[in-house]
């Protein structure tokens, strides 16, 4: 077999086994799912972040936005939930566009995209809070089924993880694809010394929206796949929270690397539900407080996050291909 | 060569151990996890009733609340010895943290209900999240005890709940009945009322409530403010009630926001002859006084529960929970109180009418709709004294009494038949 | 007679927002200064604004029960944490790219807001009285006293830096910073301690700001993130130059928000300020902020 897909492969073939290892059991699916939600953002992040070298803290904006379209859909027209994930997608890559398009002029710093990105999540909850025909300030709840795969609703989480799964997958190849071929190579570029592609020719602005346009499609559907799970939606969806989240998981990870973010985000995040189960509500906001320390520490001491030292590891134990390493 | 060809094997070789340890530990998941019964049955010697309250976050007051009542009944139970009729079985309370969130609260009974296998969930006191539980609990006939009062709650065809207290929009009507009581014991009628409210669900239904009663008393409201749950100004609000100059606020607040509602009612000086709140949170328990100061003085609410009915039990308790919890037990504590009490009957009645699955869900909805409580200690903590059940999950006799701020302790003022004190009105 | 109240209360918001203004580009300056001087991007501003706000619940609470006054204790104690930081994490940021600024900085964000979160629970938190309770009456206007002695407390601030950025050796310096560092420090400026400075007296505006800015809100844990995307914006607004330019965009954000949650929703707010801010990056980027 080989090398590049020993460790996809085998990750691959427990991740469709796991639902069973967990006994069918819904509350811990439900955690599981939840996981993979979240790590699939911070794979589909590396698109803007790892690659675009923009810090982008609109992840919350694009997952809230799916949950809120997709539900409404469901909810008062009716829809199936795999359409409403198209037309949440599309909407957020199109908010998208209308924040990164004036950022991502040549010359215009990163700071203005961050913060308008954060800025996002803020504005359009308040939109969706004074839009009481789509959201308002009162819980939509989406109509229970116990198994319609076409609505796109199911009580049985293991539907859910199969769906996400899939994303997850695709999401992989996608970023993967990406990194290989051209559209990879001038984000590099842009990333690596943005004033060189500039005058090299390259369409600094048109590569970056595109890749950011990619990744809040994929943040939106995670955004509809939650809102049909737990059967409701609510402008507290759009959670701030998920954007410092995907950052500090993806820098964790290191920017850059392939496999770095995704274990990184798969360790920490069941880390952090292990803790929630058993301390409880100890000290709320206490593995928030903990990955702020992470973050500042990483930025401060291991700026490349475990991106290398986890490629290194995994290269030695011949996992996976020196094609897959750090870009 | 021979480098490429080890690699292969040592490859080839790691999947095959992985495949073996997966299928192994599947294999162990389904059997110990997954099948029914195959987890330990609970045996009868307990019952697993699960507790859904906000333990943290912005409503922390009331969970906490709840959850103090709640351990307080528990143990009183299992000291007079349990279910009787399920061979002494006592009550075993897990409690969980809905964290003030609705995904918080719907976790939480996925928890109770997946893991910790409960018979019975009482929750979620905020109306808003007990309707997402009921995405968890309805399916697998888990019956839920709700301490939340918005009227959708039992009118949506939901089979397995039951609210004891009296609804939201019954608590509405309440505050206006006794408004309408108040001011005719003073030669006045309302005439210019405002209702006051946030934006949430619970005050939706709550200020409809308010809304429909006056309207049905040929009272049109002058005005109708909503204000964001998370509100941190207030004086917009006092500036709009002051523009239309009524006679009478109604206010429907959660805590948070009726502190600062009551403060800013005080700093920027808004006279009206006064301020009736509805819904049994804020502006009248001991919490919100604490945490106002004298700005709520003579202002009321309605509540679920009187601390000072005068029932045996009753007073015994409200002693039994000042001493040990240092407060006087309002809304969240008065509904656990007497809902408990109602779970322990209807257990006793499933344990004598179906000894052989007694915990199942049906079988305790129906115990429970058989009940018709006039004394004993959950009818004697409730105030109108008496709990039966209409089929959808209802109290027929669902009553709510008024508490009134005077010289900062609350007092009873309404049904003025059995006010430990008269209202003082209108307010300086 | 409907409309002469209507134009009473417009005018009462735009006074109120003027005000408000003041005591924005009072938050505004510090991380103009910070971001000017010492090129540093500073996240977590909004979060040390609402850490500010906490300390002056907390003092009114112990000892000075009025937020006008407690400036006494949070100015000098933000100096300190000013110092601190930098000593702590800036130093190493200055000479880091601005990712890694950026994400630093918002890992401080995280421990700041989760730390109030912790301590003082999510409901709002506000002093209890102020001495300065009562109100002036201008015509048919009401201004309350408290707002009223916060704005005049801002600008008198404002008016101080000014003429220390102006006169002053270690003003001129951090002006000079501004513009080109190497070339103030190839003249024998010990940018190190510059930027110390800069910092402390950043925190210190921080603690002075917070502290005023209680007479007109409540704190809570999110309180930070709003401040911190509200001073950004009038930075973005107003480009880095001068004092007068930070409190010309903080007044016209002051007036909108005022504005916006009185006329239109509370919830508006929000919507209208950040939607500014993003027209803002659509209408005047590169001769704003393409200094540098």
């Amino acid at each position: 077999m080989r090398r590049g897909l020993v460790f996809p492969v085998t990750a691959g073939a427990f991740a469709a086994v796991l639902p069973l290892t967990l006994g069918l059991n819904d509350y811990y699916v439900f955690l599981v799912t939840l996981i993979m939600l979240y790590t699939t953002i911070v794979v589909a992040w590396q698109l803007i972040g790892g690659l675009g070298g923009q810090l982008d803290l609109g992840a919350g904006a694009y997952h809230g936005l799916g949950a809120i379209l997709t539900g409404y859909l469901m909810v008062y027209h009716g829809i199936s939930g795999w359409v409403g994930l198209i037309v949440g997608g599309v909407a957020a890559a199109g908010v998208a566009f209308i924040i990164g398009y004036p950022s991502f002029r040549f010359g215009i710093r990163e700071v203005w995209y961050a913060l308008s990105s954060l800025a996002l999540v803020l504005i359009l909850q308040k939109i969706f809070l004074l839009w009481t025909d789509v959201a308002g300030p009162l819980e939509r709840y989406i109509p229970y089924a116990e198994f319609d795969p076409i609505f796109m609703r199911s009580g049985y989480k293991t539907f859910y993880y199969y769906v996400t799964l899939a994303l997850l997958a695709v999401t992989f190849i996608i970023v993967h694809q990406v990194r290989r071929n051209k559209l990879g190579l001038y984000l590099q570029s842009i990333r690596d010394n943005e004033e060189a592609a500039e005058m090299l020719g390259v369409d600094v602005r048109k590569y970056k929206l595109l890749a950011l346009m990619v990744y809040s499609f994929i943040a939106a559907l995670t955004g509809g796949i939650y809102a049909s799970m737990v059967g409701f939606y609510h402008p507290i969806l759009f959670d701030s929270w998920i954007s410092i989240q995907t950052v500090t998981l993806s820098i964790a990870g290191g920017l850059g690397s392939f496999w770095g973010p995704p274990i990184t985000s798969i360790i920490l995040l069941t880390v952090q539900e292990y803790l929630r189960i058993t301390l409880g509500a100890v000290i709320i906001g206490l593995h928030q407080v903990i990955f702020g320390v992470i973050l500042i520490f990483i930025i401060l001491f291991k700026p490349d996050g475990l991106g290398p030292l986890l490629d290194t590891v995994a290269l030695r134990l011949g996992l996976i291909s020196k094609a897959s390493k750090r870009a | 060569m021979f480098r490429q060809k080890s690699a292969l094997a040592k490859s080839t070789a790691l999947i095959l151990v992985a495949v073996i340890v997966i299928a192994a530990v599947a294999a162990v998941g389904i059997f110990t996890i997954g099948l029914p019964g195959a987890q330990q049955t609970p045996q009868l010697s307990e019952v697993r009733v699960g507790l859904v309250e906000p333990l943290s976050g912005a409503y922390a007051v009331f969970g906490n609340e709840a959850k103090q009542a709640a351990e307080l009944i528990a143990e009183e139970i299992n000291a007079a010895g349990g279910i009787k009729n399920l061979g002494g079985a006592k009550i075993r309370l897990f409690i969980e943290d809905s964290k003030s969130s609705a995904d918080g609260a719907r976790l939480a009974a996925e928890k109770l209900v997946n893991v910790d296998r409960v018979n019975v969930i009482i929750g979620a006191f905020i109306s808003a999240h007990t309707l997402t539980m009921l995405d968890v609990t309805e399916p697998k006939k888990i019956v839920v005890m709700a301490d939340a009062l918005v009227d959708y709650l039992t009118a949506r065809g939901f089979k397995y709940i039951v609210r004891l207290p009296p609804k939201a929009s019954v608590h509405g009507a309440t505050a206006v009945d006794f408004a309408v009581g108040v001011f005719q014991k003073n030669n006045q009628k309302i005439q210019r009322p405002v209702i006051v409210h946030f934006d949430g669900l619970f005050g939706e239904v709550t200020a409809d409530g308010i809304y429909t009663r006056l309207r049905d008393l040929g009272i049109r409201p002058v005005d109708r403010i909503k204000y964001p749950t998370d509100i941190t100004d207030m004086a917009p609000i006092i500036e709009r009630i002051k523009a239309a100059n009524p006679d009478i606020v109604f206010a429907v607040p959660y805590y948070a926001d009726s502190i600062i509602l009551a403060k800013a009612v005080k700093s920027l000086g808004l006279k009206v002859q006064f301020i009736a709140g509805a819904g049994g949170t804020g502006l009248a328990d001991p919490e919100t006084i604490k945490a106002a100061g004298d700005a709520t003085e003579l202002m009321t609410n309605t509540y679920s529960y009187d601390p000072f009915l005068p029932t045996e039990y009753n007073k015994q308790l409200v002693q039994k929970f000042q001493s040990r919890y240092g407060k006087l037990p309002t809304e969240a504590a008065g509904i656990i109180f007497y809902t408990l009490w109602t779970l322990k009957e209807a257990l006793e009645v499933a344990g004598k009418t179906n000894p052989n699955n007694p915990l199942d869900g049906d079988s305790l909805m129906a115990a429970l709709m058989s009940l018709d409580l006039q004394s004993g200690p959950a009818a004697e903590t409730y105030p109108a004294g008496r709990i039966r059940l209409a089929p959808n999950g209802d109290n027929i006799y669902a009553q709510a009494v008024v508490l009134q701020v005077q010289n900062g302790k609350p007092v009873l003022v309404y049904p003025f038949e059995k006010a430990t004190n008269s209202v003082i009105f209108p307010r300086p | 007679m409907f409309s002469a109240d209507l134009f009473t209360s417009f005018i009462q918001y735009v006074v109120l927002g003027l005000m408000l203004g003041g005591v924005y580009a009072l938050a505004a300056m510090g991380l103009a200064l910070l971001f000017g001087v010492a090129n540093l991007i500073n996240f977590a501003h909004g979060e040390y604004i609402m850490l500010a706000m906490y300390m002056t619940y907390v003092v009114s609470l112990g000892f000075i029960q009025d937020p006008v006054l407690s400036p006494i204790v949070t100015v000098p104690v933000f100096f300190l944490i000013g110092v601190l930081t930098y000593l702590g994490v800036f130093k190493r940021l200055v000479t880091a790219p601005p990712l890694s600024q950026i994400a630093a900085t918002v890992g401080i964000l995280v421990l700041l807001r989760n730390l109030a979160l912790t301590i003082w629970a999510a409901e709002p938190k506000a002093p209890p009285y102020t001495v300065f309770a009562t109100s002036v009456s201008l015509g048919p206007l009401t201004i309350p006293l408290d707002k009223l002695v916060a704005t005049v407390v801002s600008i008198a601030a404002l008016l101080i830096l000014y003429f220390f950025l102006e006169r002053s050796r270690l003003g001129v310096a951090m002006r000079a910073a501004a513009d080109d560092v190497e070339a103030v420090s190839l003249m024998g400026v010990d940018t190190n301690r510059l930027f110390l400075v800069t910092t402390g007296i950043s925190m210190a505006l921080v603690g002075l700001s917070g502290s005023l800015v209680m007479t007109f809100q409540a704190v809570t844990p999110t309180s930070g993130l709003l401040f911190g995307l509200l001073t950004w914006a009038i930075v973005a607004l107003a480009g880095l130059g001068t004092v007068r330019g930070i409190l010309v965009s903080a007044i016209i954000f002051g007036v909108a928000d005022s504005l916006a949650s009185g006329i239109w929703d509370p919830r508006g707010r929000e919507i209208f300020l950040y939607g500014l801010f993003i027209l803002i990056l659509w209408v005047r980027p590169k001769g704003l902020f393409g200094r540098r």
